[in-house]
């Protein structure tokens, strides 16, 4: 359920961001339908990439845990110092007015 | 080469300017064959009875068949036509037989030519001609079947090898008729008989000539079948129109089964399964055609997805050589080569990754707790 959910709102998110690049990208696929265009191949270089990334995986010798690791750190290293530090502030701020 | 190149486009050019003219004049060479008229063109005119003409029409491309036997003035004109009759018909239509030849005035030429049956059926064509010496004449023989319509022309035939258009005229005597509707009469002869008469200008009638009593018959008959036409057009209206009431019904049954599945939904309070539901909402959420903006921003997660992808071996194909090889997955290979000293490998660097990354969070947390630390890393990188 937690994962579901979890998807979900990544899905969510996404379609937001859908939502909101929904007028550009009509915009640039009338006016400048090459771009669009060049987008796209853009995305299928790296789909195409992609595709070859188990692959170096299995060659690198890196196992699924230390991958699982690795993003777990990078998610902590770019919202938890975020959050600690907004809550200092926070802090901070409540202790000036509270002189 | 640069020579060959030039000299190359421009025998192209040329080839492609030779198509275009033989195009040409192979359209126009159809569009002649369509339209082509013969210097021995003859255009035909049949009379019911005997009505003179000047021998000067058949000069002229124009003959006229005459009814009757009479070779003395026969021999005068282009042709004749001895009999007709309407007992035949051809899918449906009332068909008028003419029996008949085309007489020629010496010139051997038209011997052979022969009938095309547009929209005429001959049954017999110039194959049965006979010339007389004594005159220097060809005659021609024929029998058509001609279909009967409401006009003063009943039909058209064409004489070959050559296209040649042939007009059939009806006239009564000597003044041409148009057989409209509001100049035929059906009324009883002394015996009670109905029969055919035909009005003239002042409201009286013609004098009455089998013929073209028998022709009219057959006009009359045509009409019935423009109106059996008419009755085919009303029932295929009325077949159209059920149709499309059938349409109207289903499309209303449509909407009435949609209606009450809203309905059912809306009074449904079972939640059973509610829970399934949900993760398939999040499942199935769509986030829509994208564009191409979205293509890109979605790319990360796209990345983060193919991490997990397995191992399978690579194809490539060199261009040019057309050779193509296979990159196996290399730890499965270093396994079955060196055994398990690929697996202390593996573990080995898989542990010191991972303790760059722990090592990585303690220092995370240990820069969060000094209070005195505003440091946002997320700003440095």
């Amino acid at each position: 359920m937690i994962n579901a959910l979890i998807k979900g709102i990544f899905n969510i998110v996404l379609g937001l961001v859908n939502l909101i690049l929904t007028p550009i990208n009509a915009l640039i696929l009338t006016f400048i339908p090459d771009l669009g265009n060049i987008f796209g191949i853009i995305r299928q270089f790296f789909t195409t990439c992609f595709t070859y990334i188990g692959w170096v995986r299995d060659a690198s010798f890196i196992e699924g845990y230390t991958i699982s690791l690795a993003i777990a750190y990078w998610t902590f290293k770019l919202t938890a110092p975020l959050a600690v530090s907004t809550i200092k502030l926070a802090v901070k701020w409540y202790n000036s007015l509270k002189v | 080469m640069k020579y060959f190149f030039k000299q190359y486009w421009r025998y192209i050019a040329m080839a492609l300017a030779f198509a275009t003219f033989n195009f040409l004049i192979n359209a126009c060479e159809v569009h002649a064959e369509g339209n082509f008229i013969s210097p021995a063109q003859f255009t035909f005119h049949f009379y019911p009875n005997g009505e003179t003409r000047s021998a000067a029409n058949c000069l002229y491309n124009t003959c006229t068949f005459m009814s009757g036997s009479d070779t003395t003035t026969i021999r005068s004109r282009g042709g004749y036509w001895t009999n007709y009759n309407t007992t035949h018909s051809f899918n449906g239509v009332t068909l008028v037989m003419f029996n008949g030849a085309i007489i020629s005035t010496g010139n051997t030429s038209i011997k052979n030519i022969s009938f095309l049956t547009n929209p005429c059926y001959f049954t017999q064509t110039t194959e049965f001609s006979y010339d007389d010496y004594s005159s220097n004449r060809q005659y021609n023989t024929f029998s058509a079947y001609c279909p009967i319509s409401n006009t003063d022309n009943i039909g058209s035939l064409s004489i070959g090898p050559n296209v040649q258009v042939v007009d059939i005229s009806l006239t009564d005597g000597i003044n041409a008729v148009s057989y409209s509707l509001s100049k035929i009469k059906i009324v009883q002869d002394t015996w009670g008989t109905e029969i055919i008469r035909l009005l003239n200008e002042n409201n009286g009638y013609w004098a009455t000539n089998q013929g073209i009593l028998t022709r009219l018959e057959a006009i009359l008959r045509q009409q019935l079948t423009n109106e059996d036409i008419i009755n085919g057009y009303l029932s295929t209206i009325q077949g159209l129109l059920q149709n499309s009431n059938s349409q109207a019904h289903s499309d209303a049954q449509a909407q009435k089964e949609a209606t009450e599945d809203i309905n059912d939904s809306i009074n449904n309070s079972n939640t059973d399964g509610g829970q399934t539901q949900a993760n398939d909402f999040f499942n199935n959420f769509d986030s829509g055609d994208t564009g191409s903006l979205m293509d890109l921003v979605s790319l990360p997660l796209d990345f983060l997805d193919s991490l997990n992808n397995t191992c399978s071996p690579i194809n490539i194909t060199i261009p040019y050589f057309n050779q193509s090889f296979q990159l196996p997955c290399l730890r499965a290979s270093l396994t079955e080569a060196f055994g398990g000293v690929v697996s202390i490998i593996v573990l080995v660097i898989n542990a010191l990754l991972c303790y760059r990354l722990i090592k990585g969070f303690i220092d995370i947390i240990h820069n969060l707790k000094d209070p005195n630390n505003d440091e946002i890393e997320v700003m440095d990188l």
